[in-house]
């Protein structure tokens, strides 16, 4: 159907399009937020709007498309016009694995219907138990929790924090029961008032919590240890685990956009991430503003779907 | 007495020139998203966000709280005067709301909402200042089954809340059961009654659903029936819109306890003024002494739900400023907000930082108190609406839902959604099947069946772990009283007077 588009946006990327180059963008860019406002992928794009703004002369609105696991926004930026200035501001779900997890398989793929632009925050997560609960650390844990019947705290199944679960239990050979909530809040609720005993969040959920002391943090997700909590192993160091799991926020534009724009905004986008006040944001949120080329952004987006793709079909087909 | 230096502390912020004025500029506009139908109170906050850039972090908190408690004093407007909700949470709103307005006495029943309204607030910041820590520990303290428990009594109580036929009443409940099991099921992501469209997986949009029900549907059926003779024009002057004694007299106890219910789940995360609002409405009903007043004007059944619906969005910031834990889509928007301002929400908010914190709710009170002498002045303003002839104000109205509608995830899906209960309610309408039961059982189910399973997961099965503690046992006994009760009565009313035969 969109296939005429499609063709019209290759003919446009490769005719010569000089122009666009010197006067990108010469009206407002829409940065569409696949959920509805609040939350850290919606929070992210509100930080890196009013610099980017700035650098780029030119109005930037974020925009809620939420729903579908972020397919209708996904769906949305991969028919616009590929111009640059829609442009889809992403997370692991929305992107690589919502047309497989909502059973639309054909309906994108983001290595042919997007243009990665460049990541913008990467946030680890981390493996906490609640304090009362007594135990510190991950063997104990995954020894103990299916005899006392400790439960784990999910968001939402087929969330990262789940996947990571299940992933944890498969490589493990642990044997724990994930309770599914409606998001974050009553997930952390529900761990924090002591239905369930531990969780993996992501670090600018569950922060707060671990310096208020209520809960007691085990590992951290990321590949290497996260300032704030410069004690704690990450899973890899723990001995026994070999994946790191995070939760990434970044732009991407319709396949087929002019290089120059992509060039323009990435450009844009570096800039904001490297301000010291930006910074200072995204750490609040306990994430870390991540700047990366274009092509550094794609290598990075096909190493979390090699790692996680298995994980999620697994999941997916025992729905 | 370190509450009253805190809050000593809280006004030297909010009562400086410059807070009041955002202050008032904030509780203006949400009043305005609020009248208007469909256009809510997050749409407006998100669209605010960028403004409050150039505000210090407490100024922006105070602009955005306005609009957000603002919205709740202008939704029950058009509940009274054209029936429909300015927001879902003043649903309930509509049921005696608009037959007062039907009677004349529409200016009686913006007076008696807004100092409901007023009161309900003014409870809500109350306790959120002296209780904020304990309510937000009890708040944390409830599971899935209690949960499960307190909704159960939400809808047994509710069921019978609606005028008319009781039987049309649980139908039309049940059909709202039906409503809600649309999407994706929590437990295990599989989807249910999606029909294959995307946009239905994350279930059916209550602003959609709400605004197609009340708003569209009560135009269709406006327009379906010839026009109601216009009340007659008469000047709108303070003194003649001023409640009688009775009235007055008659909403002081319905205020207070839809204040104290209101608060209390408005301090729950998960829940929302929809929900308190209802509850109370059905309270108020089942304690009454002349329930069959309800639904025909009676002034109990406007400002129980009124002050529940604005206690609640003032509890509503208990869990997330206490304990970080956003209660609902706009609590959720106002953390990310906070974070923006580079201020971190959680546990330790109140401790790191006071000002913040006592700014704010001090800004509460003064904007409540902004909103009372905002709106009293205008209700002769808003009472001049039901002037306006109707082939200007239905398609300005319509106009105004699909925009709103639209606005809630900027898609043209939820519009159709809108305009498809928008037939259903004037069909179910014409046969008078009441319309707000639908509503209640697509808010209120999906909790119930979530917490139920819920329960069930985590007790592998054990049905016992209902009864596990004294909040779910006291509400499930009320829900088995509620049962059991009306059919012991008519058992026994037969056997005292057989039915001839």
């Amino acid at each position: 159907m969109k296939s005429w588009k499609n063709a019209l946006a290759v003919v446009l990327a490769v005719l010569p399009v000089t122009g666009i180059a010197a006067d990108f963008p010469s009206k407002p860019v829409t940065l569409v937020v696949p959920y509805p406002p609040g939350g850290n992928v919606d929070t992210s794009a509100r930080i890196i709007a009013p610099k980017m703004e700035a650098i780029l002369g030119q109005p930037i609105v974020v925009e809620n498309r939420a729903g579908a696991g972020g397919m209708i926004a996904a769906e949305y930026v991969k028919n616009s016009d590929a111009d640059g200035y829609t442009l889809f501001m992403a997370a692991n779900g929305p992107l690589l694995f919502a047309p497989m997890t909502m059973n639309r398989p054909d309906a994108y793929d983001w290595k042919t219907d997007f243009a990665p632009v460049g990541s913008v925050s990467i946030t680890p997560m981390a493996l906490t138990v609640r304090k009362d609960v007594g135990i510190t650390d991950i063997d104990e844990l995954l020894a103990t929790a299916g005899e006392k019947n400790l439960l784990m705290a999910s968001p939402g199944a087929g969330t990262t924090n789940h996947l990571a679960a299940e992933k944890l239990k498969a490589d493990s050979g642990g044997d724990f029961r994930i309770v599914h909530y409606k998001g974050n809040a009553p997930a952390i609720a529900s761990l924090i008032g002591g239905e369930t005993a531990f969780s993996f969040d992501q670090m600018s959920v569950i922060l707060p919590y671990i310096k208020d002391g209520a809960v007691v943090p085990l590992a951290v997700t990321s590949s290497e240890r996260v300032p704030a909590l410069p004690d704690v192993p990450t899973l890899k160091e723990t001995g026994k685990f070999d994946f790191a799991a995070v939760t990434f926020t970044g732009l991407l534009a319709p396949a087929g956009t002019p290089q120059e724009a992509i060039d323009a905004i990435s450009a844009a986008l570096t800039e904001t991430l490297n301000g010291d006040d930006v910074k200072k944001r995204f750490e609040d949120l306990g994430s870390l503003a991540s700047p990366m080329t274009p092509a550094e952004f794609g290598a990075f987006l096909t190493e979390i779907d090699d790692t996680w793709r298995p994980i999620v079909a697994e999941v997916n087909a025992n729905k | 007495m370190s509450v009253l230096h805190d809050l000593a502390l809280g006004f030297q912020i909010a009562l400086t020139w410059e807070a009041i004025l955002i202050c008032l500029g904030g509780v203006i506009l949400g009043t305005f998203v609020g009248v208007l139908p469909g256009i809510g109170a997050l749409a407006a906050i998100s669209l605010c966000l960028p403004l409050t850039y150039y505000m210090l972090p407490v100024h922006g908190l105070i602009l955005l709280s306005g609009i957000f408690y603002g919205a709740q004093y202008g939704s029950s407007t058009s509940s009274i005067l054209l029936n429909i909700p300015g927001t879902p949470a003043a649903a309930a709103t509509c049921l005696d709301g608009n037959p007062m307005a039907r009677k004349g006495r529409a200016g009686q029943a913006l007076f008696i909402v807004t100092l409901s309204s007023y009161f309900g607030g003014m409870v809500g910041i109350i306790l959120l200042v002296a209780f904020a820590a304990p309510l937000a520990r009890f708040a944390l303290s409830f599971g899935a089954p209690e949960y499960f428990a307190v909704m159960l009594l939400g809808l047994v109580a509710a069921s019978t809340a609606s005028p008319g036929s009781p039987v049309k009443g649980l139908a039309m409940m049940v059909l709202g059961l039906i409503f809600g099991m649309v999407g994706t099921d929590v437990t295990s992501g599989a989807y249910r009654f999606t029909l294959g469209y995307l946009e239905l997986t994350d279930g059916i949009n209550l602003v959609a659903m709400a605004m197609g029900l009340f708003g569209i549907g009560e135009v269709l059926s406006n327009l379906a029936a010839p026009p109601a003779p216009q009340p007659p024009k008469k000047s709108f002057r303070l003194r003649e819109m001023l409640p009688t004694r009775t009235e007055a007299r008659q909403s002081v106890m319905p205020a207070i306890r839809g204040s104290l219910l209101g608060s209390w789940i408005g301090a729950l995360p998960g829940t929302g003024p929809a929900i308190a609002a209802f509850i109370a409405y059905a309270t108020e009903k089942r304690i009454s002494r002349t329930p069959e007043k309800f639904g025909t004007g009676a002034v109990e059944g406007i400002a129980a739900p009124e002050a529940a619906n604005n206690a609640s969005v003032q509890a509503a910031f208990i869990p997330t400023l206490c304990i970080g834990i956003p209660g609902d889509a706009v609590m959720a928007f106002m953390l990310g907000a906070m974070i923006i301002h580079g201020i971190v929400p959680g546990p330790n908010l109140i401790s790191e930082q006071p000002d913040m914190f006592w700014g704010l709710v001090a800004s509460f009170w003064v904007g409540n108190l902004i909103l009372v002498l905002l709106t009293l002045p205008m209700i002769g303003v808003w009472v001049k609406i039901l002037n306006i002839p109707r082939q200007v104000l239905y398609p300005l109205i319509i106009f105004l839902i699909c925009v709103g509608v639209f606005s809630v995830n900027s898609n043209v899906f939820d519009v159709f959604v809108a305009v498809a209960f928008g037939i259903l309610g004037f069909v179910m309408t014409l046969f008078r099947y009441p319309v707000a039961p639908i509503l209640l059982g697509y808010i209120l189910g999906p909790l119930v069946e979530e917490n139920f399973r819920r329960t069930l997961f985590i007790s592998n099965g054990d049905f016992g772990a209902f009864l596990s503690s004294p909040v779910s046992v006291i509400c499930l006994g009320l829900v088995a009283l509620a049962l059991i009760v009306p059919v012991v009565l008519a058992i026994r009313r037969r056997r005292l007077s057989p039915a001839p035969r």
